[in-house]
């Protein structure tokens, strides 16, 4: 197994806030580590490892959040999570057999949308990806794709239909991504969808989707299908990709234009050094 | 002229009847995670499983026309597993070096064989026989062919479709059993091994004459009695 390296320092997501009452315990794995998470009767959660130590505890964007080392910094912000108006929706997590740098780079992905996502987020013949802008944004140490476009038959769940749907991507930490997307019942904002993955080992994770939503018509139990509707489809693929693990090694694996973002996320794990879930042979 | 290397350089690893016009399966052996198709020309083909770009298993695509497509982003092979089409960017001509690599594969004798050696001989004339049905055994190829070659066959018994066994003969490719059954019919089963892994295998099996669904079934119902037999004496 790679040393966690600079990895162990993050934040990981290890609850849903709500999912954890008063008085509730719930046991995780955080990168073969067990981790007890509990909350008072004050509401303050705690979290302590299988020594009985206590670890470092944060809430925020619907989620409790640990570490197993020691995190420099305070969690990323996400001020939309908190904007007047936007539904909160929990709908994870999904475990998925396979590395967590993957499971983030298929989230930015756009180009598998007409073929593993048919004809709701993408649809033969509109398979073309468009050129679109990535930056590794030093002030913030973030990778930001914007300006991306695609062809949707039904783009959301409050979408009837098809649209091109306008896209911005923001990956905040190697194991969160949030994506921005054309909302449809409100043209001036975009809604957000957010992935939040924590690593039982390299190849094994627990992903769990957040949404901040204007849309206050559609089901709950549907928004939430909706979500597992297409995470199950990514997970297809997801399980089945070889190595489990993300090469950051370029020649291993063959990237296009449309894979600019994919590219940058590479480039920028390697860059920091974070290789928990990747495959350094060759770098 | 070939020599005994050649000849058993070529591995089925399927039944023709079992890889129809369009199909694609998954084929394991000695290490090698392959994805074995055949194109609307029903021509056969062998490719490493994994599509270069992102590494998705390419046993997972779909074929359209002569070209196999990644199910993940709809990359497109064609039959010297060059890649020919990039759905995102169907005005780029992909590089010559965005290739996955092939396997000869050939479909002969009513199965699909495949060799690892470049400079394999082309097989022998052999029959095509119709396919019965692909037999996974968890047991290696080495302790099948001695169990095959030992004669001890187990048998089945029902009213109808009991069937007693025989081995008729075995040569470098398959082995012919010949099965009595119950209501006095015979059939003759061709089977071809392919070794998987160091503890599996599959018999890929044919009858050499065209049989009713009762003498298929019986067949069938031995050919599980053999593998529980393989499995419990390995």
């Amino acid at each position: 197994m790679t040393s966690p390296d600079i990895a162990q320092d993050d934040w990981y997501p290890v609850a849903i806030a709500a999912m954890l009452t008063a008085g509730a315990e719930q046991r995780v794995t955080l990168m073969s580590h067990t981790l007890r998470v509990t909350r008072d009767a004050a509401g303050k959660a705690t979290v302590t490892d299988d020594h009985g130590t206590a670890r470092p505890v944060c809430e925020a964007h619907g989620h409790v959040w640990s570490s197993i080392g020691t995190p420099p910094h305070p969690i990323f912000s996400l001020p939309e999570g908190v904007q007047d108006g936007r539904r909160l929706v929990d709908c994870g997590p999904v475990r998925v057999k396979a590395s967590p740098l993957r499971v983030v780079e298929n989230f930015l992905d756009i180009a598998h949308f007409p073929f593993v996502h048919t004809d709701i987020l993408g649809a033969e013949p509109h398979t073309v990806v468009a050129p679109y802008d990535v930056e590794i944004r030093d002030t913030v140490d973030e990778v930001w794709a914007t300006k991306v476009s695609f062809y949707q038959p039904q783009a959301a769940k409050s979408a009837s239909d098809g649209i091109v749907t306008e896209y911005e991507y923001r990956v905040p930490a190697p194991c969160a991504t949030i994506l921005y997307k054309t909302c449809p019942p409100r043209p001036a904002e975009m809604d957000v969808i957010a992935l939040f993955v924590r690593p039982l080992n390299e190849e094994l994770c627990d992903a769990y989707a957040w949404m901040a939503l204007f849309d206050d018509d559609t089901a709950l139990e549907d928004l939430i299908q909706f979500q597992q509707t297409i995470f199950l489809q990514d997970r297809s693929i997801l399980e089945n990709q070889v190595p489990r693990k993300l090469p950051l090694d370029p020649r291993m694996e063959s990237p296009t234009r449309a894979d600019k973002t994919s590219i940058a996320y590479r480039r920028w794990l390697k860059r920091r050094g974070y290789h928990y879930g990747a495959e350094t042979r060759g770098v | 002229m070939n020599t005994a290397a050649d000849i058993t350089s070529w591995l089925p690893v399927a039944l023709s009847d079992g890889l129809p016009d369009g199909g694609v399966m998954r084929v394991q052996t000695a290490g090698h995670d392959l994805a074995l198709w055949r194109a609307h020309d029903h021509s056969v083909h062998c490719v490493d499983n994994r599509c270069p770009h992102r590494g998705m298993r390419l046993s997972f695509g779909f074929v359209r026309g002569n070209r196999l497509n990644c199910i993940y982003h709809g990359w497109q092979y064609g039959e010297t597993g060059a890649c020919a089409y990039i759905p995102a960017h169907p005005e780029l001509t992909p590089p010559e070096s965005l290739c996955v690599p092939t396997l000869p594969c050939v479909d002969h004798g009513g199965r699909v064989w495949i060799t690892l050696d470049p400079d394999a001989t082309a097989l022998p004339a052999m029959p095509a026989h119709p396919g019965l049905r692909s037999v996974a055994v968890n047991v290696s190829q080495d302790r099948i062919q001695a169990a095959l070659g030992s004669g001890a066959l187990p048998s089945t018994t029902h009213p109808q479709r009991g069937c007693s066994a025989r081995v008729l003969d075995t040569s470098a490719f398959d082995c012919r059993i010949a099965l009595d059954v119950a209501t006095g019919d015979t059939a003759t089963l061709v089977v071809s091994i392919q070794s998987v892994s160091a503890e599996r295998s599959q018999l890929h099996t044919q009858l050499t004459a065209a049989a009713s669904v009762e003498l298929k079934v019986a067949a069938s119902r031995w050919l599980d009695a053999l593998r529980d037999h393989l499995e419990a004496t390995a």
